[in-house]
C-alpha cells in the first residue's frame, strides 16, 4: 500500500503537538549531526538554545565521525593589512582564509584546524595562534616556558625547530608539540621537545622525550611543517651531503613517543610526504634528470610502518612537451580528493588532477586566477569545533 | 527475536491516544516500539497499553510504520523485500512538516531507532536549504536574541549566509 494514500485525510486533522513540545536535545544532536558546518553556523542564529547545542565539542566530535564534511581545498592568504580574519567559500567551492592583523606563518594544520606562529621571531618569542578558519576564531595561546633547565635553549637565535598541530584520536583532543634545540651543542641528542594539549580554559607545555638520533644532524633536521596522518606527525629529514639521505621523524600524539620511519628506498633530491586521504605518503619528483614523472609510495599497515607500496606513478612527459611551465622539480602534491582525484600544484596558478580510478592526467593553466605566489593551498576538512573554550584566561 | 516469532500470528494488543482513541495492532509488530515492548514484557498486555504523548492520527501513521517494519514470519527479509521497505519509508516520510516532526518526537518517545533515523535524516535534508527565519518557523521556535545580540552572530560568520 502507499503510505501517501491511505491517510492524508487524517493529516489534515492532525494535532498540532511539534508547536507545543520542546524538542528533545538527543534528536536535535542527532539531526544537526548531519548537516554541513555551514548549515550549522548559520543556525546559530536561530536561537540562544540551538547556539548553544552547535558549540557543543561533542556534536563537533560526532560531527566528525559522521564524515559530513568532504574535504575541500583551503587558499591561506597572507596580509600584512590589519584585517580581521575573514573565511569565504566561492562558487566554484575553493575555500579562502584571509588572516590579517599581522603576517603570519602556518606551523600546522590537522583536522579543520590551523597553527600558527609570527614569521621574523623567534620560536622563543612569538606566541601560537591556534585558528579554525570557518568559524573565523583565533586564539592565542602561551608560548613554551622560557626559563628552567634542561629548557630553556641558551641562545634566542634559535633556528631549526619546529612545531606541529596533531589529533589523539583515542582521547578527542588536538595536541600541539614543539621541537626545539636546547642550546647544549653536545652533538646528535641536542632537540628537546614539549607538548600542549588543548583542553577547556587554562592548559600548559609539558616536557616529552626529544626526538631519537636520526645519523644525520637532528640539530639542523627537523624543521618545516610536519604532516598529520594515522594519528602521529611526520618530518621528513634530509642530508644531501655525498649521496641523498632520508629519514622520516614522527611524533605518536596519542602516546607523546617520537620514532623513527624509513622511508621507501625509491628517492630523489624531491620528495616530500603528505597526507593522502588519511595515508601518509611520500612523494617522489624523478624520473630521470628532467623530472618527468611524480611516484606516490603509500604506507601501509602504518601500525607496522614497515611496508611502503608505489602506488601512483603519475608522467608528466606528454605535458612537458606542450607545456614549458611543467618542469623542474617543484611539484606538490596537495592531497587526494573525494572524486578520486589527486590535485598536484605546479605553480601556484596551474594544477595537475590525476584520477587515481581512470589514470587520466589533466593539466589546468590559470586554475585559480591571480592567486599570489606566498598563498598556502592546503588539503582541508572542516570542523565545526569551536576553540573559543581553548582560550586561556 | 525467537520469542516475538512464536506469539505473532495471533496475539494483539490495544494501543491508546492521549485524544482516547483506540487502535488494535498485532503485539509483534508494536514491539517495534522498544517502549511497547518493555510495558508488553511487564505484563500490560491484558489491558489497553496508554500512549499520552500521541494524538490519534500521529499514533495511526506510527502503526502503518509498526505493520510494514514488524519481523517477518517466515525467516530473514530477502534484498527484495528490504528494497521495497527502503521505497515505503522515503514515501512515508514524504509529509508536510508538521506531521513530520510529530513523527520524529513520535520515534524518540516510543523507542523506535528505524524510525527516528529515518525522520531524522528527512529533518536533516529539509533544514539545510533554509533561512534562519523560515527555520524558527518550522521549529515554532520564538527569537529569544534580541535584535542586537543576532546581528552580532551573524557577523561572526558572514560567510555562511552568503
Amino acid at each position: 500500500m502507499n503510505p501517501g494514500d491511505g491517510f492524508r485525510a487524517k493529516q489534515a486533522t492532525m494535532g498540532m503537538t511539534a508547536k507545543q513540545k520542546q524538542f528533545p536535545l538527543d534528536v536535535l544532536f542527532d539531526i544537526f549531526s548531519q548537516l554541513p558546518i555551514k548549515t550549522l553556523l548559520r543556525f546559530r542564529c536561530v536561537s540562544p538554545l540551538w547556539c548553544t547545542i552547535i558549540d557543543d565539542p561533542d556534536l563537533a566530535r560526532t560531527h566528525r565521525l559522521r564524515r559530513v564534511e568532504e574535504p575541500k581545498i583551503l587558499l591561506l592568504e597572507a596580509t600584512h593589512k590589519p584585517l580581521d580574519p575573514v573565511f569565504r567559500e566561492d562558487r566554484s567551492g575553493l575555500l579562502w582564509f584571509v588572516n590579517g592583523k599581522a603576517a603570519y606563518s602556518l606551523e600546522g594544520c590537522c583536522n579543520g584546524l590551523l597553527c600558527f606562529t609570527r614569521p621574523f621571531w623567534s620560536y622563543n618569542h612569538s606566541p601560537l595562534f591556534l585558528v579554525n578558519p570557518q568559524r573565523q576564531q583565533v586564539v592565542e595561546l602561551q608560548r613554551p616556558p622560557c626559563k628552567g633547565a634542561p629548557w630553556p635553549p641558551v641562545h634566542d637565535t634559535v633556528c631549526s625547530c619546529s612545531y606541529g598541530l596533531g589529533f589523539d584520536c583515542s582521547t578527542n583532543t588536538y595536541k600541539i608539540v614543539g621541537v626545539f634545540f636546547n642550546g647544549k651543542n653536545t652533538g646528535d641528542d641536542d632537540l628537546c621537545a614539549q607538548v600542549y594539549t588543548l583542553g577547556r580554559g587554562r592548559s600548559s607545555w609539558r616536557a616529552v622525550k626529544g626526538p631519537p638520533k636520526t645519523t644525520i644532524r637532528s640539530r639542523n633536521c627537523i624543521h618545516g611543517r610536519p604532516v598529520y596522518a594515522c594519528g602521529a606527525l611526520h618530518w621528513l629529514v634530509m642530508r644531501t651531503h655525498n649521496h641523498i639521505q632520508y629519514k622520516i621523524v614522527y611524533f605518536d600524539v596519542g602516546k607523546e613517543e617520537f620514532g623513527l620511519i624509513y622511508p621507501p628506498r625509491f628517492q630523489s633530491e624531491s620528495c616530500h610526504l603528505v597526507d593522502l586521504g588519511g595515508d601518509l605518503a611520500m612523494a617522489v619528483v624523478g624520473g630521470s634528470y628532467y623530472y618527468t614523472e611524480i611516484e606516490i609510495c603509500v604506507m601501509k599497515e602504518y601500525d607496522q610502518k614497515k611496508e611502503w607500496v608505489k602506488e601512483y606513478t603519475i608522467c608528466l612527459a606528454d605535458l612537458q612537451e606542450m607545456h614549458q611551465e611543467i618542469r623542474g622539480d617543484n611539484f606538490n602534491v596537495i592531497g587526494l580528493f573525494e572524486d578520486s582525484e589527486i590535485l598536484v600544484k605546479v605553480t601556484n596558478e596551474n594544477f595537475l588532477f590525476y584520477n587515481t580510478k581512470t589514470g587520466l592526467l589533466k593539466y589546468k593553466r590559470h586554475h585559480i586566477p591571480r592567486l599570489d605566489y606566498d598563498t598556502e593551498i592546503l588539503y582541508h576538512m572542516g570542523t565545526l569545533l569551536s576553540i573559543a573554550l581553548f582560550r586561556e584566561e | 527475536m525467537s520469542s516475538t516469532l512464536c506469539c505473532s500470528f495471533a496475539k494483539n494488543v490495544t494501543l491508546r491516544s492521549s485524544d482516547g482513541q483506540t487502535f488494535e495492532v498485532e503485539e509483534a509488530a508494536a514491539q517495534v516500539s522498544q517502549t511497547i515492548k518493555r510495558m508488553i514484557e511487564d505484563g500490560c498486555t491484558g489491558s489497553v497499553i496508554p500512549v499520552p504523548n500521541l494524538t490519534g492520527p500521529v499514533l495511526a501513521l506510527v502503526i502503518e510504520y509498526f505493520k510494514k517494519h514488524s519481523p517477518p514470519s517466515d525467516g530473514c527479509p530477502t534484498a527484495l523485500l528490504e528494497m521495497e521497505i527502503k521505497d515505503w519509508d522515503a514515501k512515508f516520510v514524504a509529509v508536510d512538516n508538521d506531521t513530520l516532526l510529530d513523527l520524529t518526537l513520535a520515534a524518540h518517545y516510543l523507542e523506535i531507532q528505524g524510525l527516528l533515523d529515518l525522520t531524522c535524516h528527512r529533518v536533516a535534508d529539509i533544514l539545510n536549504d533554509n533561512s534562519v527565519e523560515k527555520i524558527r518557523e518550522i521549529f515554532h521556535i520564538k527569537n529569544d536574541f534580541t535584535p542586537e545580540e543576532e546581528a552580532e552572530e551573524r557577523s561572526k560568520i558572514q560567510w555562511a549566509f552568503e
